[in-house]
């Protein structure tokens, strides 16, 4: 069995996760933790490391109920981190107050994206995917999750993360093409 | 950090730039803090939630039976407020039940006819 971080993970590790143990508990946050923020920080929101805090406490509050073995708790903890970027969105989309004037100064949606895609980064790339792709790719790539356990994830049958993936994997190319990455010497690795 | 990247068709070159970017180790510390603030949480503030829940979906249990049952008995002694008493009367009218309604006050509809005139129509000259 190996972690994301590559180190080894203790076949009984959420055994005794359901026991409490704070250093299992430790364990798990050290080897999952910087993907969580990570996923969070790619996703775009705006209090990644509290997100990470919100995962880890909703996972601890409900392992009792949490049934299988590392690899399904990988998949779970995604799952949470999905709602959990998901509600907040909803929340500042419900919260966010309206402007009182139009703001001249202030670059729009539309320019934002635009600064943002100017501004390089290989993170920029994922702007081109609507939330739904942003969420499979991310889930695959950083989480390393197959197709099945990113449906548990999101909610969605494996057969349609497939599709969503399909359709951000053409976007995705196009544009990591655009910005120089995927070469002759990748192509030949 | 090694990462187990699910989409191998995708550029790794692109894939670790983007890990370096977004996945970055948890400062010192942070780890353990984040764990014992999620194991707190869970060992007060779920047995709490729990016996919180408990309470307040009795008092919500106790609070509709009351409300169901005071309200069936009021509304067949017919001392509920009147639009109320219509509308339950009115509700239990389609399944046969009848409850008293409350009386109907007419407004006075005044019975002065205004006197007509018919005009008097020309008779047609004839051709």
């Amino acid at each position: 069995m190996r972690s994301v971080a590559g180190s080894a993970v203790l076949p009984d590790v959420v055994e005794r996760a359901r026991a409490g143990d704070p250093a299992t508990w430790e364990q798990i946050v050290t080897e999952l933790g910087p993907v969580i923020r990570g996923y969070a920080r790619a996703r775009g929101v705006a209090d990644p490391d509290d997100v990470t805090q919100d995962v880890f406490t909703a996972a601890a509050q409900r392992i009792g109920a949490f049934q299988g073995d590392w690899e399904a708790f990988r998949s779970w903890l995604f799952a949470i981190a999905y709602r959990q970027v998901v509600n907040r969105y909803r929340r500042s989309a419900r919260t966010d107050p309206l402007p009182e004037m139009l703001p001249s100064a202030v670059p729009g949606p539309e320019e934002e994206v635009v600064n943002r895609l100017e501004a390089g980064g290989a993170g920029a790339a994922l702007e081109v995917l609507d939330d739904l792709e942003r969420d499979v790719v991310l889930m695959r790539v950083l989480g390393g999750l197959d197709a099945a356990a990113v449906g548990e994830a999101i909610g969605r049958r494996p057969g349609h993360v497939r599709v969503i993936q399909f359709r951000a994997m053409a976007k995705l190319r196009d544009e990591l093409l655009r910005r120089g990455y995927g070469g002759a010497e990748e192509e030949t690795a | 950090m090694t990462r187990r990247n699910a989409l191998p068709e995708l550029p790794g070159g692109w894939v670790d730039d983007l890990a370096a970017e977004v996945v970055t180790p948890l400062e010192t510390g942070r780890a353990a803090a984040i764990a014992a603030t999620a194991l707190g949480a869970s060992a007060g503030g779920a047995g709490a939630a729990v016996v919180a829940t408990h309470v307040v979906a009795k008092v919500i249990a106790a609070t509709a039976l009351t409300l169901t049952v005071g309200g069936a008995a009021a509304a067949v002694a017919g001392i509920l407020p009147d639009p109320i008493q219509s509308f339950v009367a009115d509700l239990v009218d389609g399944i046969g039940i009848d409850l008293p309604r409350p009386d109907q006050v007419l407004p006075d509809i005044s019975t002065t006819i205004p006197a007509v005139t018919i005009p008097e129509i020309p008779e047609l000259p004839l051709p």
